[in-house]
């Protein structure tokens, strides 16, 4: 079963319109709220002057920070290992100042969203403007800072033959999921319980989101993920607006509901990368990498969410990429800007490290002459497990097969075109790149039980939100279980009934979650072997696991549904065996495993237009062993999908002012199918010895290795300029003609 | 944002300068603005309405002279808004230099314009086109103002005065199209001629 390209068990629900989404919940007597946002990037609130019930049709009640005095406190914020996080939490409304265009300052709770949003027009906030920072260098708050110097640094440059160095910036980017983000929150007040459905991608962190906010036990706090219409990061961390509308359902004790549209989704959601920085590689004459230097920037935005400081500390530790770099002085410094917080989206920090130190490596390619590829070969590294300069340990990999295959699978062509002439009309050409991930880390858990039917509910504390668990999670345990898929019932997405877990982020959920799953299905294999040799007589390990259930070396045989009732009958069950023993549970842990891949990327850019086109992919990843290679493939082209949008459209836009200029799909373009070019996949599986399964991640690495290809194709296209991405015709027909002045726009 | 437009006004400058200083006058001119009558402390309220396509904003705020150097004849103006529905704002320092040339006068006008909001989200680009459109209708009632023309152009002053902006992005877009339409066909032509050799 683990191989097998099942096709996935949730899509029917889905596709059929059988499921419900957030916004098809409705509660007795629900009411719905409305926010009123900051116009402004930065400025000091001086009053709030709101309707009262009354002066606006159907208006419940306006709630402004002062309002939930004493009810909710900002959000707390994760400090990753090593890093220094200033005290700057995202408040849940706004109080006296705002730090971006979009803050929620009140909310406005009527009877009908409409209602709720004319009345929200009615609410009159003074505010006085103040001079916005946009630019991260420019910033005088540093909210994150991350540093390590490891091995002689100093020295190394000293001693180094060639000293390449580059500058790079990617863009805010917006993860602009389908189902855009919200909440149903309702109170029990006899029970003191609070439950928020909300449009998530696990229920457990928001809950500790919540509990903290409102300083409640979480146990008092119940949240629901139902079927989630893509995440891509951006739901990780609760929205502000979820906490509030919370609040205000305590408060008020009507249940409330929130669903943003999409004007809120891409004005206020978290956004990702707006990383950038200035690397520095130390090389001895024969091309080997001796030392490298690193001067990271984020831009984190106004405030700080949860996630925040987490991207860029991936992005440092992972700054050394593929290569044996004996010594690095990494500094990442994360800074207040006027502009809404940033936070994981696809890859979260893994395409930044990528991107910048592949692009160092491709310009000391160019510089010292040495053949890229040859030059990625000297400094691969090789053993494993292999402890990076930045503190990480890649536990497995074998980088250079993944290259080997690649470069197979792009063809004799494509590696010849690696330094193709320039063309009369298109300037084009082939990019390559290594990129290695963090993945899997932390723990997850699960919990078996045999049903009487002979099914088997499992409950995982990983949840899905597009992923796939359904079927991936019951291929685990139908292969532990000998069993059929349909005797697999996969629960999530409850934190009332989901066994208590990390969350669905990071390319971790097949090797944590999915592990806990095979030990707990082990788990209840041993004891119901234990129980059939008690009923069939004989010695436990001389008795068979087959489809059905156990049979005996003899010939006799006992099916689940008979080892179901006999768990719950005292009379048959062996005297140190507990009453209905036929379920188990399993908490998994690890350290982080290391998925890898190698991507090459043709591209074709017009002279005339600058216009570019990807006209192919070699996407090549080892993530360990693989379940569902179809999931995985899906995976893989669905990353490498948005990193083209990244590569070609995308880029949040914020002007002088700190002004969203990208806040609707007129503004921000995401890719249609008819920019995606072909798509060639290899895989190559290391087992990760961190895991029973093998197994490391595959969410990601699309969305990893693609950006930072592309990067390498437009770069040799354009005979050695880096532009950064995104890869707009304006910016490669500049690059391609320096001297031409541009026709003045404005008349 | 900033706008700069400079004009030629066929009247003297001490005819033209006592009119630009006038809250009122130069308010009106502003399409789509509506002035409420008498100042407190120096501030005029007033309410402006701008059209774009099928969104209609409408800002309630207050335009002041906020100084005057009569020997250098400089005023600067200072009007801000904020959207009559929803908590967009709009805020403009215009900065009027006159000169006096051969018994007419040059002005130049220069206009920092900053948006938020909405309109400052939606539509990137059409914002520009919408602010200059709005200042390029400006500078033509500004004129007729002044040379009593009366050329206050579309919906002159008056309690319904919206401003469409539409008509004012369109032009350009049709322009820039008439251009690119001429350039095809030179192509097309041009393209027949090689053709035929």
């Amino acid at each position: 079963m683990i191989g097998e390209s099942v096709t996935r068990r949730e899509d029917a629900r889905v596709l059929l319109g059988q499921t419900q989404f957030v916004d098809d919940l409705e509660r007795a007597g629900m009411a719905h709220v409305a926010f009123v946002r900051s116009p402004h990037a930065r400025a000091a609130i001086t009053a709030i002057t709101g309707p009262a019930p009354g002066e606006a049709e159907g208006l419940i009640a306006v709630i402004a920070a002062a309002d939930l005095a004493g009810l909710v406190k900002p959000f707390p914020v994760t400090d990753p290992e090593g890093a220094q996080v200033a005290d700057e939490p995202h408040p849940i409304l706004a109080a006296d100042e705002v730090r971006y265009a979009g803050q929620p300052v009140a909310a406005v709770i009527a009877r009908s969203r409409e209602l709720a949003e004319d009345a929200a027009e009615m609410v009159a906030v003074d505010y006085e403007p103040s001079a916005a920072v946009v630019d991260a260098r420019e910033s005088d708050l540093t909210m994150m800072r991350w540093a390590r110097s490891v091995g002689d640094v100093e020295t190394a440059f000293a001693q180094a033959a060639h000293v390449v160095s580059s500058r790079h910036a990617l863009p805010r980017l917006m993860a602009a999921p389908m189902e855009t983000r919200g909440c149903v929150a309702e109170y029990d007040r006899g029970r003191d319980e609070l439950t928020v459905w909300a449009s998530v991608q696990d229920p457990h962190r928001p809950r500790a989101q919540l509990a903290h906010i409102l300083s409640r036990p979480e146990e008092t706090v119940r949240v629901i993920a139902p079927d989630v219409g893509g995440a891509f990061g951006s739901k990780g961390v609760i929205a502000p607006e979820v906490a509030a509308v919370a609040a205000a359902a305590i408060k008020l004790g009507t249940p409330l509901k929130w669903t943003e549209d999409r004007l809120e989704n891409l004005l206020a959601s978290y956004q990702g990368r707006g990383i950038e920085g200035d690397l520095e590689l130390g090389l001895d004459a024969k091309g080997r990498f001796l030392a490298l230097r690193a001067r990271l920037w984020a831009d984190l935005g106004g405030y700080l969410l949860t996630t925040t400081p987490i991207p860029p500390h991936t992005a440092a530790t992972l700054i050394c990429g593929c290569y044996a770099i004996p010594a690095a002085d990494v500094v990442m410094t994360g800074t207040r800007t006027h502009k809404v917080p940033t936070g994981p989206y696809r890859g979260a920090g893994r395409p930044d490290a990528t991107y910048m130190i592949e692009a160092l490596v491709d310009k000391a390619s160019r510089e010292l002459g040495i053949d890229r590829i040859e030059l990625r070969r000297r400094n691969l590294v090789r053993a494993f497990p292999h402890r990076t300069p930045t503190g990480l340990e890649y536990d497995s990999g074998d980088f250079g097969a993944c290259l080997d295959l690649a470069l197979e699978l792009a063809g004799e062509d494509a590696a010849a075109s690696l330094t193709a002439p320039p063309g009369p009309a298109t300037a084009s050409g082939t990019g390559l790149a290594l990129y290695v991930e963090r993945a899997g880390g932390a723990w997850e858990s699960a919990t078996i039980e045999l049903e009487p039917d002979g099914r088997f509910v499992i409950a995982t504390s990983a949840n899905a939100h597009g992923q796939g668990h359904e079927t991936t999670f019951a291929q685990i345990a139908a292969d532990r279980l000998q069993a059929s898929l349909d005797a697999i019932v996969i629960r999530h997405g409850d934190s009332a009934t989901s066994p208590r877990g990390v969350g669905t982020f990071g390319s971790r959920s097949v090797a944590m979650a999915g592990s806990a799953i095979l030990i707990a299905a082990d788990r209840l294999v041993q004891r119901a072997r234990a129980l059939a040799a008690h009923l069939l007589g004989g010695q436990a390990d001389a008795i068979e696991l087959g489809p059905e259930g156990f049979a005996a070396a003899g010939g006799d045989a006992i099916a689940w549904p008979a080892l179901a009732a006999a768990a719950y009958t005292p009379g048959r069950l062996p005297s140190d065996m507990e009453l209905g023993a036929l379920h188990a549970d399993a908490r998994f842990r690890s350290a982080s495993v290391f998925s890898s891949g190698a991507y090459i990327a043709t591209v074709e850019i017009d002279r005339a237009t600058g216009a570019l086109s990807v006209t192919r992919l070699v996407a090549v990843d080892d993530s360990g062993t693989v379940i569902n290679p179809l999931l995985v493939h899906g995976q893989v082209v669905g990353g490498a999908v948005q990193a083209l949008g990244e590569c070609l459209v995308e880029e949040a836009v914020f002007d002088e002012t700190g002004q969203n200029r990208s806040g609707s799909f007129l503004d921000y373009s995401l890719l249609t199918a008819a920019e995606i070019p072909e798509i060639v996949t290899g895989e190559v599986h290391t087992r990760s010895p961190l895991n029973p399964l093998g197994a490391k991640g595959a969410g990601e690495g699309g969305a990893v290795g693609t950006l930072a290809a592309v990067a390498g194709a437009v770069t040799a296209a354009l005979g050695g300029l880096a532009p950064d991405p995104p890869y707009t015709a304006e910016k490669l027909w500049r690059a391609l003609h320096p001297d031409a002045t541009p026709q003045e726009d404005n008349p | 944002m900033k706008l700069t437009d400079e004009l030629r006004i066929a009247a003297p400058l001490k005819t033209t300068w006592p009119v630009l200083l006038d809250v009122p006058t130069v308010a009106r001119a502003l399409p789509g603005a509506t002035i409420e009558k008498g100042a407190e402390q120096g501030e005029y309220r007033g309410r402006m309405k701008v059209k774009l396509g099928p969104i209609t904003a409408e800002y309630s705020g207050v335009a002041r002279l906020e100084e005057i150097d009569d020997d250098d004849h400089v005023a600067r103006f200072h009007v801000v808004g904020r959207e009559a529905r929803g908590q967009g704002t709009a805020e403009a320092t215009i900065t009027i230099g006159a000169r006096g040339e051969d018994g007419a006068t040059q002005l130049r006008i220069e206009t920092e314009l900053a948006v938020t909001g909405r309109q400052a989200q939606l539509g990137r680009g059409v914002m520009e086109e919408v602010a200059t459109g709005v200042l390029r209708e400006f500078v033509g009632r500004l004129e007729g103002a002044i040379t009593g023309d009366g050329g206050a152009g579309p919906g002159s002053a008056g309690a319904d005065d919206v401003f469409d902006a539409g008509a004012a992005v369109y032009r350009p877009v049709l322009e820039r199209a008439a251009i690119l339409l001429v350039g095809v066909l030179v192509g097309l032509g041009l393209g027949r001629v090689v053709w035929r050799r």
